[in-house]
C-alpha cells in the first residue's frame, strides 16, 4: 500500500477567494418575546431578531418587516397615545418608532441613557405621564450574566433616566415585570426569585405619588400580568399555581387557581379582565373565569409548549407562541383559527439544551431541504422561497409532555433517506430505552402517492436492529429498478431491504422485506455510502473501510490504514470524476482511498464532525468541531476553499450540512456552489448558507418584501397586490335571457277583451294598439324611457374616450360616477336582461310603423 | 388543536391481517346442529340438485337428510353388513352404495327402490361413484381392484388390478367419463383410462391414501393420506405441484368449497383446514369436537356437514338473513326540515364528527392511567386480543405511568394482571414488555400486605416465579440449539472449500471389480 501524500493539515487553497459571508437562511426565533396585536386587531407584530415582523391575523401571511435596530430587539409595543405607531427597544437600549402603515420606514430613533455597554435590556413597556407629550420607557435592564435586574425608566426623546418608581428589583427575565396604565394611574408588578421570592407592587399616581408594597412567596414565580382596569395582578409559579392578587396597596391577598402541573409559562388577562388565560409546558391553553376557580376551559394538544400569550383588542384573538417557533392564533371560543409557523424547531427540554442529532437531506422531488421538525415530524423547507412547505407526521403519536418529577421521552425521527427520484422515503424513529422501559425502534417506508399528493405508509418494521440505527440509505438507481435500502445498526450488522410483491392473498402491492444481513468481524459500524451508480456499497466497520456488492452481499475488499486506531465516523463515495474514490473521515483526519488501485490516496489531519458531499458535483465539504470549514475535491488534498471559525463556536456548533441543488439557474460567483448550494445547521437550530461578501444577498431579515396595500384589500397576498382596483374587459358577457312575465304575455288583456259582450266592444282600431302592446314583454317599462338604452351605449363610448385621454380632467369625476353606474348595471344585468328590453323596443317601433300603414287593402279583401 | 392520535395496538399483534375476508365469511355460519348416529360416519355426499339432500353412510344404513329441517328424508337400510360410500348421481335421483359384503347397490331415492345390485368384488367396496356420462359406476374395493360397471346391463366392464393393497380412495374425472382415479393403502395413486384398459398414470403419495379428489378442470388432482395433502398435475405426467402439511394427524377427507375457490381437508386431528385453490395457503380453520372422518359441502356453501368417528354429525348452515343496517342516530331535527338546502346567506356550522375511539384511548386522553389499564384487563380483551393489553402496558411505560396504574389494587384485580403475566410471559411478541411489567409490579407490591395475606395473589406469585424459571430454561436450551445449528451452518459453508479433488479419489476394490461395458447402437 502506497500512501501518496500524508500531510499535517489541509494545504493552501487552489483558488483565491475573499472571506465568504455566512447568511442566515432560516431558524430565527419569533417566539422569544411576546407578540402584540395592532390596535384594530388585524395585524400581529412579532419580534424577529433585530427587526419586527407584521403578520396578518386572518391569513397568517407576512405583511411588513420593520427594520432599523442594530441589535436584537427586546420587545415591541404600541405607542400609548398614538396606537398607529409601533415602538421597539433593542437590548442595547436603542429606541425606535415606526408608523404602522409606513411599510417599515423609521420615524424616530434615539438612544436610551446609560444602557449602552453596561446593561442588557430584557423587556420594556411604555407609560405616558399625563403632563408630557412623549411616553417614558420602563425597561428591565440587567448586567449580563446576573440573576437580578433593575427597573429603569427613561424619557423616550432625550434618553435621560427618570425616577418614577423608585428602586425595584426583578428577575433577569423578560416575563418578570408587568406594567399597566389607566387614567393617571400606573401599576407595576414585578417579581424577584433571589434571594427570596419577592413580589413587588408599585402604583404611581400622576407621576407624583408612589405607593409600593412587597409580599413574599414560597414558590418561585415564573410570570406576572396586570389587570387592565382594576388593581389586580396575576402571577404564575413554578409548581403550576396561578395566583390572583388583590388589595395590593394595603395587605395583598391572593386566591389560587391550580390546574397546571408544570411551571406556568405565561398568564394574560382578557381585554375586559373578566377572564384570564394561562399556559405552560402541558401544551394546554387554559381559560379561567376571574371570579371562580372552577370555571375553566381548555384547548389541549397545541403543537408544543406554550411560551407567551397575548390577547387582541376586543378579545377577538389570542396569540399563543409555542416553543416550536410557531404562533397559534386562537379565537375567543378557543378554536385554532390560524397559525404562523417559521422554520420549525424540534422541541427542547426544559434545561435549554438542544436535542440532537439532526438529520438533513434534500427531497429529490421538490428540491426542498428536509430536516427534523417538531417531535416526530419531518419538515420540508423550501430554501428558494424560504418558507416551510409542510410537516410530515412520521411517528404518528401524541406528543407526550413532561411531568413534574419524571422525564418523559418522545419517540423522534432519527434517520431518514429518499430514493433517487423521491418516490420513496425511509424513516427510522427511535426512543432510547431506559430502566424498565424497553427501547423503541421502528423503520418505516413511505411511498409518495402522486394522485393524493401525500406520503402513504407502505411498510412498518418493528425493531429492525438491536440498538439504534447508525445510517440508512437507498441504493441509487435509474427508473427505480431493483430498489434497495440499507440500514446499519448498532448491533454491528447491516441489513438490506428490497421491494417485493406482497405474499398475502388478500392484498396486492409491494412491500419492503428484509433480504440480507451482513457483518464484518463483529466490529461496530460507523457509516455507509453507495457509489453513484449503485454498484458498490462502502461501509465503515470500526477503523476498516469495507466495500460490498449490494445485491449479493459479497465483500469485495476491506481497507485499513496501518496506523489507524480511531473508528471511522464518515464514509462518502466520490461523484462525477471521482467515482473511484472513497472519502473516509474520523476525529483524527480525512483519508481518501482509490478503489481501482486499492490504495490510500491521501490523508490529512482534521477534527472532522460533519462530512457532506455534493450529489451533483464532485466537491466535498467538511466541518470540524471548532466550526472550521473546508471544501475539497477527493482527488486532491489541496482545499478549494477553507475558512476557520465559520461561525463563533462559543454558543453554537455546526451539526449538519447539506448541498441543496439550485431550483433555477443561478449565477453564483462561487465556482463550487455553481450547481448546488451548501446549507448548514447549527446547534441553535438556525440554517445558514455561504455567499460571497460582495454579492447583494437577501438575508432572512432584509429580504425585499413585495409592497402590499395595507387596508384596501383584505387578503394581503402577493397575488392580490397584482390585481387592479378596477378592471375593464372587452369580453362580451353572455347574458341569459330571462322572462319578465310569468304566463302568456297579454293573456289578461285578451281575457278582458273577450269577457265583455260583443255588442259593447269598442271599434277594433281603438283596441288593437293596446292589445298588441300587451303582447310585448316589458313594453310598459320601455314606454317611460324609450331612448335610455341608446343613451347608455353612447355614454359607454364616451367613457372609453375619457379613459384613453387623461387630459380631460374636469370630466374625471363624472367618469368615475358613470363607472360606478356601469358596474351597478352590470350587476343588475343578472336579474334584468337589457338585451330583451332593446329587442322589445325594436318590435314596438316596428309595430307602430305597421299600424300607421294604410290598411285599406284589407277591407278590399274582405269585400 | 390536532386530534388525539390513537394508540397503535397493532405493534404486538400477529403479523398479517387478523381479520381476513375468509374469517368473516366462515364466521357467518350458524352454530352447528349435532346429530348422533350409530357408528362412525363413513361418508357424506350432497345431492347436486336442490334442495341439496345429503346422504349419510354409517353402519348398516344410508340416511338421506334434509339440510334445512335436519330431518331424515329417506332411510335406506337394506344392508346385511355395513354400508360404505353412498354417492348421488349428478341428477340427484339415483344413489349408489358400496358395502362390507362387496356388492354395489343402486337405489332410486324417491321410492327407495333397489334398482341394481352389482356383484363381483371379493372384498368390501368403500367408495363408488357414477361417472360423468351417468351410465357407469366406478367402484373401489378392498380386493385391490378398481372396477367399472355398466348400469343398464348390470355388468362389469373392466377391472384394474394395479394396486397391491386396499383401495380406499377414489374418484371420477369431472370432465371425462373414462378417467378414474384411485388411491390405495400401498400409497400409490393411479389414474386409469377405460378406453386403454391400462393404468394411465401412477404417482406415489408417500403414505396410505385415504382420499383423492379432482379439481374441476380435471387436470389437477389431490391426494390425502398420512398428515399430508399432495397436489399433482395430471397433464404434466403426474408432477407434484404442492404438499400441504397443515394437519398433525391423518387427513381423511377432501372437498371443494366456495364455488371451487377453496379446498377443505378434514383430519383425525379434529380440524378442517380451508385452503385457497390458487396459492394452496390456509385461509381458515374450523374446529370440531372429535376426529373427522367425512365432510360434505353443499353447492354455494349453504350447508357444511362433518361426520366424526363417534357417530356425531355436525351440520352448519350459512346464515342468509342479513342484519338490517344500523339506524343512524338522529339527534334533533326539530328545527330543520328534511332536505333542507341552506341559502347563501345562511352560515352553515358543520356537525363535528367524533371518531370512534377505544375505551383505553379515551382514558389516555384524560390521563386516567388506572382506568385505561382496567379497560384492557377484561376477560374478552385478555383472551381474544392480548396484543391490545400489551400495547397499553407499553404506552403506560412510555408515559411513565405504569407504576401509578398498577399501584393501589385489590387482590382481585391484581390477580387478573398476574394471570395475564403468567399466561403470556412466554409469548415471544410480549416477553420483552411483560418482563418489565412484572418487574415494576413486584417493585410496587414489594412491601404490600396483599402478598402475604391474599392467598390467590401469593399463589399466583409463586406460579409466576415458576413460569419465569421455565422460560429461563427454555431460552437456555434454545440458545444451545441455536449454537449447535450455527456450528452446523458454519461447518456446511466451510466444507465447500475442502471438497477433495475428484482426481485424487481412486476407484475402490469393488468398483474395480464391477466392469461396465457401454454398448452403442451403431446402425
Amino acid at each position: 500500500m502506497v500512501i501518496q501524500k500524508l500531510s499535517e493539515g489541509f494545504g493552501n487553497m487552489n483558488e483565491k477567494y475573499g472571506n465568504l459571508n455566512v447568511v442566515k437562511i432560516a431558524g430565527g426565533s419569533i417566539v422569544e418575546h411576546p407578540a402584540i396585536f395592532s390596535s384594530n386587531g388585524k395585524n400581529l407584530f412579532v419580534v424577529h431578531g433585530n427587526c419586527i415582523r407584521s403578520y396578518n391575523v386572518e391569513t397568517g401571511e407576512l405583511v411588513t418587516v420593520y427594520n432599523g435596530l442594530s441589535k436584537d430587539a427586546a420587545g415591541v409595543a404600541l405607542h400609548p397615545t398614538h396606537p398607529d405607531k409601533l415602538v421597539a427597544v433593542s437590548c442595547v437600549g436603542e429606541f425606535i418608532e415606526w408608523e404602522c402603515s409606513s411599510r417599515g420606514s423609521c420615524v424616530r430613533k434615539s438612544q436610551l441613557g446609560e444602557i449602552t455597554g453596561k446593561f442588557v435590556v430584557q423587556s420594556f413597556s411604555l407609560v405616558q405621564q399625563q403632563d408630557e407629550e412623549t411616553p417614558c420607557v420602563v425597561c428591565v435592564a440587567a448586567v449580563s450574566g446576573q440573576n437580578q435586574a433593575c427597573v429603569k425608566t427613561f424619557c423616550s426623546v432625550s434618553g435621560k433616566e427618570r425616577n418614577l418608581f423608585g428602586k425595584i428589583r426583578v428577575d433577569n427575565h423578560n416575563k418578570s415585570l408587568a406594567v399597566r396604565q389607566t387614567d393617571g394611574e400606573i401599576l407595576l408588578a414585578g417579581y424577584c426569585n433571589k434571594p427570596k421570592t419577592t413580589l413587588t407592587f408599585c402604583v404611581s399616581y400622576n407621576g407624583s405619588e408612589t405607593k409600593e408594597t412587597q409580599v413574599f412567596s414560597q414558590n418561585k414565580m415564573t410570570c406576572v400580568a396586570c389587570h387592565p382596569t382594576e388593581l389586580c395582578v396575576i402571577t404564575g409559579d413554578i409548581i403550576g399555581c396561578v395566583r390572583v392578587w388583590k388589595n395590593l396597596l394595603r395587605k395583598p391577598v391572593y386566591s389560587s387557581y391550580h390546574w397546571h402541573t408544570l411551571p406556568v409559562q405565561s398568564v394574560v388577562f382578557s381585554d375586559s379582565g373578566s377572564y384570564f388565560y394561562s399556559g405552560g409546558g402541558e401544551c394546554v391553553l387554559v381559560r379561567w373565569l376571574l371570579d371562580t376557580t372552577t370555571g375553566r376551559k381548555f384547548l389541549p394538544r397545541l403543537s408544543s409548549e406554550i411560551g407567551h400569550l397575548s390577547v387582541s383588542p376586543k378579545n377577538l384573538c389570542i396569540s399563543v407562541s409555542t416553543r416550536d417557533n410557531g404562533i397559534q392564533l386562537v379565537n375567543s371560543s378557543l378554536q385554532c383559527v390560524n397559525s404562523i409557523q417559521c422554520f420549525c424547531w424540534s422541541s427542547l427540554p426544559s434545561d435549554g439544551k438542544y436535542l440532537l442529532p439532526v438529520e438533513m437531506t434534500t427531497d429529490p422531488r421538490t428540491k426542498a431541504l428536509v430536516t427534523n421538525g417538531r417531535v416526530g415530524h419531518l419538515q420540508f423547507f423550501s430554501v428558494d422561497q424560504r418558507n416551510l412547505l409542510f410537516l410530515l407526521d412520521v411517528v404518528g403519536r401524541n406528543y407526550l409532555t413532561q411531568e413534574r418529577s419524571k422525564k418523559i421521552q418522545n419517540t423522534d425521527v432519527v434517520k431518514f433517506a429518499f430514493n433517487s427520484d423521491g418516490s420513496w422515503l425511509a424513516s427510522v424513529e427511535f426512543c432510547e430505552g431506559e430502566e424498565k422501559v424497553p427501547q423503541e425502534l421502528r423503520l418505516k417506508f413511505w411511498e409518495y402517492n402522486k394522485v393524493s399528493q401525500k406520503y402513504v405508509l407502505n411498510t412498518c418494521v418493528e425493531n429492525p436492529h438491536r440498538g439504534a440505527v447508525k445510517a440508512i440509505q437507498f441504493r441509487p438507481s435509474a427508473n427505480n429498478e431493483n430498489l434497495m435500502c440499507v440500514t446499519a445498526g448498532e448491533d454491528f450488522k447491516f441489513r438490506t431491504w428490497s421491494l417485493q410483491e406482497s405474499t398475502s392473498i388478500y392484498r396486492k402491492g409491494l412491500v419492503w422485506n428484509s433480504e440480507n444481513v451482513g457483518f464484518y468481524r463483529n466490529i461496530p459500524i460507523g457509516d455507509l455510502s453507495f457509489s453513484s451508480d449503485g454498484s458498490l456499497m462502502a461501509i465503515a466497520f470500526g477503523p476498516t473501510l469495507t466495500v460490498w456488492v449490494p445485491g449479493s452481499n459479497q465483500l469485495k475488499c476491506s481497507l485499513t490504514r496501518p496506523d489507524a486506531e480511531e473508528h471511522l465516523s464518515h464514509v462518502e463515495f466520490g461523484r462525477r470524476s471521482c467515482v473511484h474514490l472513497v472519502v473516509t473521515g474520523s476525529k483524527l483526519g480525512i483519508a481518501v482511498w482509490n478503489l481501482l488501485s486499492v490504495s490510500l490516496l491521501w490523508v490529512v489531519h482534521f477534527n472532522l464532525s460533519v462530512l457532506v458531499s455534493d450529489p451533483i458535483s464532485e466537491v466535498v465539504a467538511a466541518f470540524s468541531d471548532e466550526n472550521d470549514f473546508v471544501i475539497f475535491s477527493p482527488n486532491c488534498p489541496d482545499p478549494i476553499f477553507k475558512q476557520n471559525g465559520l461561525i463563533s463556536c462559543e454558543d453554537s456548533q455546526i451539526v449538519n450540512g447539506v448541498f441543496v441543488p439550485h431550483a433555477r439557474q443561478r449565477n453564483s460567483n462561487i465556482s463550487w456552489q455553481s450547481t448546488s448550494q451548501l446549507h448548514f445547521f447549527n446547534s441553535k437550530q438556525e440554517l445558514f448558507s455561504l455567499e460571497h461578501s460582495t454579492s447583494n444577498v437577501d438575508t432572512e431579515e432584509n429580504r425585499n418584501l413585495d409592497v402590499l396595500p395595507t387596508e384596501s384589500l383584505k387578503p394581503k397576498t402577493p397575488y392580490a397586490a397584482l390585481l387592479a382596483q378596477q378592471s375593464q374587459s372587452d369580453v362580451i358577457d353572455t347574458k341569459i335571457e330571462q322572462h319578465k312575465h310569468l304566463g302568456i304575455p297579454g293573456f289578461e288583456t285578451l281575457q278582458e277583451l273577450l269577457k265583455s259582450p260583443a255588442h259593447s266592444m269598442p271599434p277594433l282600431s281603438l283596441v288593437s294598439h293596446s292589445l298588441l302592446l300587451s303582447f310585448i314583454t316589458g313594453a310598459n317599462k320601455r314606454r317611460d324611457d324609450p331612448n335610455s338604452h341608446r343613451e347608455l351605449s353612447d355614454e359607454d363610448d364616451e367613457e372609453m374616450d375619457y379613459n384613453d385621454d387623461s387630459d380631460k380632467e374636469e370630466k374625471e369625476d363624472q367618469t368615475s360616477e358613470r363607472r360606478l353606474e356601469n358596474t351597478k348595471r352590470e350587476l343588475m344585468s343578472k336579474h334584468e336582461s337589457t338585451e330583451t328590453t332593446s329587442m322589445a323596443a325594436d318590435t314596438e317601433q316596428h309595430l307602430l310603423r305597421i299600424q300607421k300603414k294604410p290598411l285599406d287593402w284589407v277591407s278590399e279583401l274582405l269585400t | 388543536m390536532p386530534p388525539f392520535k390513537k394508540t397503535n395496538v397493532n405493534i404486538y399483534s400477529k403479523p398479517g391481517p387478523q381479520v381476513t375476508p375468509d374469517t368473516i365469511y366462515w364466521k357467518k355460519f350458524s352454530p352447528p346442529v349435532l346429530l348422533k348416529e350409530f357408528g362412525a360416519i363413513d361418508y357424506i355426499n350432497f345431492s347436486p340438485v336442490q334442495p341439496y339432500y345429503f346422504a349419510l353412510t354409517c353402519s348398516v344404513r344410508v340416511q338421506v337428510y334434509n339440510p334445512v329441517t335436519k330431518q331424515v328424508y329417506k332411510n335406506l337400510s337394506r344392508f346385511r353388513e355395513a354400508a360404505y360410500g353412498a354417492a348421488f348421481r349428478s341428477d340427484g335421483q339415483l344413489l349408489c352404495v358400496g358395502g362390507e359384503e362387496g356388492h354395489i347397490k343402486l337405489f332410486e331415492i324417491k321410492n327407495k327402490t333397489l334398482l341394481r345390485v352389482f356383484k363381483g368384488h371379493r372384498g368390501p367396496v368403500h367408495r363408488c361413484f357414477f361417472t360423468s356420462d351417468k351410465t357407469h359406476i366406478a367402484s373401489f374395493s378392498d380386493d385391490k381392484t378398481v372396477s367399472l360397471w355398466d348400469i343398464p346391463s348390470e355388468k362389469r366392464i373392466t377391472s384394474f388390478t394395479e394396486h397391491t393393497d386396499y383401495v380406499r380412495g377414489g374418484t371420477v374425472s369431472p370432465v371425462s367419463s373414462d378417467i378414474v382415479l384411485s388411491g390405495a393403502y400401498d400409497s400409490a395413486v393411479c389414474m386409469y383410462d377405460s378406453r386403454m384398459k391400462v393404468t394411465a398414470l401412477k404417482v406415489d403419495h408417500g403414505a396410505p391414501v385415504e382420499c383423492v379428489m379432482f379439481l374441476p378442470s380435471g387436470g389437477i388432482f389431490l391426494s390425502a393420506g398420512g398428515t399430508e395433502v399432495r397436489v399433482w398435475d395430471a397433464l404434466a405426467g403426474g408432477r407434484l405441484l404442492a404438499k400441504l402439511s397443515q394437519h398433525h394427524k391423518t387427513v381423511t377427507c377432501l372437498h371443494l368449497a366456495s364455488d371451487n375457490k377453496r379446498i377443505m381437508s378434514g383430519s383425525l386431528d379434529r380440524h378442517v383446514k380451508i385452503y385457497d385453490v390458487a396459492s394452496y395457503k390456509v385461509v381458515h380453520t374450523l374446529d370440531y369436537p372429535n376426529s373427522i372422518l367425512s365432510l360434505g359441502v353443499s353447492p354455494g356453501d349453504e350447508t357444511i356437514a362433518v361426520g366424526m368417528v363417534d357417530g356425531l354429525v355436525s351440520i352448519t348452515q350459512k346464515e342468509k338473513g342479513q342484519k338490517p343496517p344500523k339506524q343512524e342516530r338522529r339527534v334533533s331535527y326539530r328545527y330543520i326540515p328534511d332536505n333542507f338546502q341552506p341559502a347563501e346567506v345562511d352560515e352553515v356550522v358543520e356537525q363535528e364528527e367524533f371518531e370512534a375511539m377505544s375505551k383505553f384511548d379515551q382514558y389516555f386522553r384524560k390521563f386516567e392511567y388506572s382506568k385505561a389499564l382496567d379497560s384492557v384487563l377484561s376477560i374478552y380483551v385478555t383472551k381474544k386480543h392480548p396484543a391490545r393489553t400489551v400495547a397499553v402496558f407499553r404506552e403506560l411505560m412510555k408515559r411513565k405511568g405504569l407504576q401509578n396504574a398498577l399501584a393501589g389494587r385489590e387482590g382481585k384485580s391484581l390477580a387478573v394482571i398476574l394471570r395475564f403475566l403468567i399466561k403470556y410471559l412466554g409469548d415471544y411478541r410480549f416477553t420483552e414488555i411483560l418482563i418489565n411489567v412484572a418487574d415494576i409490579l413486584l417493585d410496587v407490591y414489594e412491601d404490600s400486605p396483599l402478598v402475604t395475606t391474599d392467598l390467590t395473589v401469593s399463589q399466583l406469585l409463586k406460579r409466576l416465579t415458576q413460569r419465569v424459571h421455565e422460560e429461563e430454561h427454555l431460552s437456555e436450551s434454545l440458545a444451545n440449539l441455536q449454537g449447535c445449528l450455527s456450528m452446523l451452518l458454519a461447518g456446511a459453508s466451510s466444507v465447500d472449500s475442502s471438497v477433495p479433488d475428484p482426481a485424487s479419489i481412486f476407484p475402490s476394490v469393488d468398483a474395480q471389480k464391477t466392469t461396465v461395458i457401454e454398448v452403442k447402437d451403431v446402425r
